[in-house]
């Protein structure tokens, strides 16, 4: 048998600096150096290992909250990683990520369990739409086995053939609790069932697993198919620090056994072994001095960013083609494939002949298959893979059927798309456009109806788009496939589809638009000198339309001016843009069709109470009723506002506040 | 979408109708679709299965055929936007009159008005704005990516040039007074998109103005009132000391209650002063004005000592104070409808009296031009009614009512405030 070290110098010199650096961070841990947690993957080194000696700058790897082993194995930056961890500036993510948050060229890992498998199989989609090579490589712990987003997803990578590897780290702990209380059936089993191909290893066989995990790599790139990779392993130290329930003797046979260890036994006093570990030992120490010295990072303007108030705002007319508003989203999307190589659209049912739910999509596979693909039921893989697919450059336009399925994207929305910018401290790009339809007025009950955006408002680093029929959906795509820094929610509206998008007021107002890309739009009323309107109207989406004729009826009928507004963007919103109406009016009235509670109504009104409360503003908030919407026509009518509960409200907000 | 607001078609009832040519269903999208056009002329003879109509819809062109041979008749023209399920033609035993054939696409909107909510609602607006600026609002081609043709702002940044108002919206009150007047609304007020009645009555008001200085004044019409002068009202005479002094509280219990106590408190009046003026005019004439003719009621008041000037009219069933009506003015063309109560004094029962808890309280009450007093509303007494103010039915007004002011509710609260001629 040959020497082990003249054999593997590199991977063993990994190893040992995994152990090292980690047994390092618990020392830190101990002297209160370290603010939060550490996971470390003592005993399972190998893994990591094992699969970074064969990847190369091409490839992505994606780890998870034990990822310490994954990242040093792969990127080799000790001083990256201590630093992070101790929050310092010359942390890879300059202490904003921490521990479970780690991100470097082509690394990335995130604390969620299970939800960056779907990220890697856009990721993958894209080495492969790219003609890259590159091969997506993800860590799944065993008790992840749980999460519903690694089926889905291993569904799709199966089936789109994706180049991808899924190495499930089998340690037998999730947290505290024993796979023999949660893991049902077979694991690879899991895998074959998708018709992914499953190998098997462990760590204390580590040249075995080397050979496997070459060949299964190799064998990834050859055929372009995915792979299942299970490795048994052990975990020797606590979940998280200091909280291990495992009893000594259970956990001692392991550490006996644990490959480190042996070498550690078996070299003990080959003096290239001494040297190789002073060597990594005074490489940790002068990593842990540069850390402690570094200086702190910050969130710079962060605030700022996401709070956008604007310099004044210049009002400008805007014109453009009268149509049906699924023929402009058509329309839009259409010039977007066109105009942008890398734009592609994926959701469900939404391939020619059929062209999406509500036909937005029609024709758009016919012109380009490759870049408009049908999708599994399986929301939250999909936003996953728009994500995975942004990250490497691509324009992912996602549709999601319908509004109310967007509680499925929430966790790839939330803990993945609105964080890595900032938590990967603004080293990953992240465009992704999800389009979803709300809204009622159709029939389609409780959960087809709903105008949910309130829940997706305020998210720091996202955006929140809303079409309304004063504002072409097919301009705003445009300026958003233009423009698009940060992961953006067009919120469409099943009305409005069928309706007409134009730019003609009716009589006696003028139509005005903001100066900003994402326009707020306004019907003001030409009053002459002496006028002045009554309420300042801000609306939400689809009830552009009700106000707009409430608006006209308030004046016929009652002579009460409205001066409306209507965001194209509700995240982020500015209340300044309106200002001079307020100033005019001193009475706000906002109307949606969603919940009020906690809603957009209710940010509207705080701001400008906030910003001007001296004016003494009276408000009033219009919205649905508090149940889930109802089936019949004339119960749902009840539930969701419409013209003449704009008009009542805005009656009532009039004779009460007279100024 | 139901038939029940359906177009008259030309040709009258269902006689001799043979088929309906209605607008299908197709996607979950349209509620509104667009005749994209007819293969058959209006009175035209088509058989059956032959294609006679394309609608065109969000997701595609529909080709409608006809399920009877006769003579077509074309409801709604080519270009029209029709709801789901609109008639938009038949087919005839005979040839059809004049149709729809040549009416123009707006008038197949308006037409098609009075379906569910959103849909007559949109329809509506698109009916008014149809003339609306075509010059200011040329639609971009497909091709624009950019974002939409600007008019440029100006150089101050905030306002925008004006452009020019081709068509308005009148409210019904600005639309009544310029059909009494005649008025033409496009040339008068040319720059102004919303026409309110207060901009009517402006304009009245000017004209007036102006006819006055080149000829006699003439009877002035519902519109000019704004500017009729008050008439002089005299200064409310209220000797609150004098008649307060009355209300204390007395040891008798005669005929004419405490106002008969004794000479220190009835002040300067004498017992027989008080009798008098408790059985001819509190009494007698405070019953008389219940059931007097109409045309004496006025003269019974004023013999009651109400002040009033002219065009005054109040109802029998209003009292109008009980016991010192000589505190209350009115001024010209004012109502007291049904009901109404106008107070100058509040005088609660000995207890609450004699504790102090409710004093008694002796203020005049004025009702000043034009106002008017709703059915069963309250005065109490200190009120002035401005001029030109309402007190909507079954109010009561504690406070004073501005000029030109409606107001409503127990305490009256303003609920509007009329447009005032300048
Ligand atoms: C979605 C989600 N649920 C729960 C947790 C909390 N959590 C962090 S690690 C962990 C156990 C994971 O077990 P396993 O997948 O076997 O990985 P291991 O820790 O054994 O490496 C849990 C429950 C989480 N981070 N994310």
């Amino acid at each position: 048998m040959s020497d082990l070290l003249d054999q593997y110098p590199q991977d063993l010199r990994a190893a040992l600096t995994i152990r090292f650096v980690e047994q390092r961070l618990l020392k830190l841990f101990s002297e209160g150096k370290l603010f939060g947690t550490v996971h470390t993957c003592i005993g399972q080194e190998f893994v990591g290992v094992s699969v970074a000696r064969c990847l190369n700058d091409a490839d992505t790897l994606f780890s998870n909250h034990r990822g310490h082993g994954h990242f040093l194995a792969y990127r080799r930056n000790i001083v990256g990683l201590i630093g992070e961890i101790m929050g310092k500036s010359v942390g890879v993510c300059a202490g904003r990520g921490g521990s479970q948050h780690v991100q470097q060229d082509g690394f990335y890992s995130n604390g969620i369990q299970g939800g960056i498998v779907p990220v890697t199989a856009g990721m993958a989609l894209a080495h492969k739409m790219q003609k890259t090579g590159g091969v997506g490589v993800v860590y799944v712990g065993d008790g992840t086995l749980g999460e519903g987003a690694l089926y889905e997803s291993m569904n799709i990578i199966s089936k789109w053939d994706l180049p991808v590897l899924l190495v499930n780290e089998n340690n037998l702990f999730a947290q505290s609790t024993s796979q023999t209380q949660t893991l049902a059936g077979d694991i690879n089993a899991r895998a074959e069932a998708f018709g992914i191909k499953a190998w098997h290893s462990n760590t204390w066989e580590w040249s075995k697993l080397f050979d496997n995990m070459k060949a299964c790599i190799e064998e990834i790139r050859r055929t372009g198919r995915p792979a299942w990779h299970r490795v048994d392993t052990f975990r020797l130290m606590a979940h998280s620090k200091g909280d291990d329930n495992r009893p000594e003797e259970y956990v001692q046979p392991f550490r006996e056994k644990d490959p480190i260890n042996a070498l550690l036994k078996q070299y003990e006093h080959d003096p290239r072994w001494q040297a190789l570990i002073r060597e990594i030992e005074a490489e940790i120490e002068q990593a842990v001095q540069q850390a402690e010295g570094a200086p702190w990072g910050t969130v710079d303007d962060a605030m700022a960013r996401n709070t956008q108030r604007a310099r004044g705002y210049r009002w400008v007319r805007k014109s453009f083609e009268k149509e049906k508003g699924v023929a402009s989203v058509r329309k839009g999307l259409e010039q977007g494939m066109a105009d942008h190589e890398h734009l592609v659209v994926i959701g469900e049912d939404i391939e020619s002949p059929y062209g999406g739910a509500f036909k937005c999509t029609q024709g758009l596979s016919a012109r380009w298959p490759e870049r408009v693909r049908n999708t599994p039921i399986s929301e939250g893989a999909i936003a996953g893979i728009g994500n995975g697919l942004a990250m490497r450059g691509m324009l992912p336009v996602v549709e999601i059927m319908f509004g109310d399925f967007m509680t499925l994207c929430m966790d790839q929305w939330i803990n993945h798309a609105a964080k890595f910018k900032f938590m990967f401290n603004d080293k990953v790009r992240i465009p992704v456009i999800l389009r979803t339809p709300m809204g009622g007025k159709r029939g389609y009950a409780a959960t087809h109806s709903q105008s949910i955006e309130k829940h997706f408002l305020g998210l720091p680093d996202t955006q929140v788009l809303c079409l309304h029929h004063r504002y072409a959906p097919a301009l705003m795509y445009a300026d958003l496939f233009r423009t698009i820094e940060l992961p953006t929610l067009v919120i469409e509206n099943k009305i409005l589809y069928g309706q007409n998008v134009h730019a003609e007021p009716p009589a006696g107002f003028d139509l005005l638009f903001t100066d900003e890309v994402f326009p707020t739009a306004r019907l003001k009323p030409e009053l002459g000198a002496h006028g002045q309107a009554d309420v300042t109207v801000v609306c939400v989406g689809g009830m552009s339309i009700d106000v707009e004729e409430a608006a006209v009826r308030l004046f016929q009928d009652e002579e009460i001016v409205c001066d409306v507004f209507m965001p194209t963007r509700l995240y982020p919103f500015d209340v300044g843009v309106l200002e001079q109406s307020l100033t005019e009016t001193r009475r706000l009235l906002v109307v949606e069709e969603g919940q009020g509670f906690a809603g957009f109504g209710a940010e509207v009104i705080a701001q400008a109470a906030e910003r001007f409360g001296h004016l003494g503003i009276a408000a009033r908030r219009l919205s649905a009723t508090p149940n889930p919407i109802p089936a019949a026509r004339p119960l749902e009518q009840q539930c969701l506002p419409g013209a003449s509960a704009v008009v009542n409200k805005a009656m009532e907000i009039v004779r009460e506040f007279v100024h | 979408m139901s038939s029940s607001t359906e177009p008259t078609p030309t040709s009258g009832s269902g006689a001799g109708v043979l088929a309906e040519i209605r607008v299908p269903r197709e996607t979950v999208n349209d509620d509104v679709v667009t005749v994209q056009d007819w293969h058959a002329r209006h009175g035209e003879h088509v058989r059956v299965k032959q294609l006679v109509c394309s609608i065109e819809t969000s997701k595609a062109v529909l080709e409608v055929e006809a399920e009877a041979e006769g003579y077509l008749e074309i409801i709604h023209a080519k270009g029209a936007e029709v709801p789901i399920g609109a008639l938009v033609g038949r087919v005839m035993q005979s040839v059809p009159g004049e149709g729809a054939a040549s009416a123009s696409p707006a008038a197949a909107i308006s037409e098609s008005n009075g379906h569910s909510a959103p849909a007559r609602s949109s329809n509506r607006l698109r009916d008014r704005i149809e003339s609306k600026r075509s010059d200011a609002h040329a639609p971009v081609g497909s091709g624009a990516a950019a974002p939409g043709a600007l008019a440029a702002p100006d150089a101050s940044g905030h306002q925008l040039p004006d452009a020019p108002i081709t068509t308005q919206t009148i409210s019904k009150k600005a639309q009544r007074l310029i059909d009494e007047h005649q008025l033409d609304p496009r040339s008068i007020f040319a720059g102004l998109g919303l026409v309110r009645e207060v901009d009517v009555i402006r304009f009245l008001e000017k004209r007036v103005q102006a006819r006055k200085q080149e000829s006699p004044p003439e009877p002035p019409s519902p519109a000019e009132w704004a500017k009729i002068e008050p008439m002089p009202t005299p200064e409310p005479r209220v000797q609150a000391a004098a008649v307060n002094s009355a209300y204390l509280p007395g040891k008798s219990k005669g005929l004419f209650g405490d106002a008969a106590a004794s000479a220190k408190d009835r002040g300067n009046r004498s017992v027989m002063w008080l009798a008098w003026n408790y059985l001819w005019r509190n009494w007698f004439l405070g019953h008389m004005v219940r059931i007097a003719p109409r045309g004496v009621i006025l003269k019974l008041h004023k013999m009651r000592g109400v002040k009033m000037g002219r065009d005054v009219f109040i109802d029998p069933t209003a009292i109008v104070e009980t016991a010192f009506p000589e505190n209350i003015t009115i001024g010209n063309d004012v109502r007291i409808t049904a009901g109404c109560v106008i107070m100058t004094h509040i005088k609660a029962p000995h207890y609450l009296r004699e504790t102090g808890l409710v004093p008694v309280v002796l203020k005049p009450v004025v009702l000043e031009d034009h106002c008017f007093i709703g059915v069963n509303s309250v005065v109490m007494p200190g009120v002035t009614v401005g001029k030109a103010s309402v007190v909507t039915s079954g109010s009561v007004v504690v406070n004073n009512v501005p000029p030109y002011t409606m107001v409503q509710g127990n305490p009256a609260k303003v609920i509007k405030q009329f447009p005032r001629p300048e």
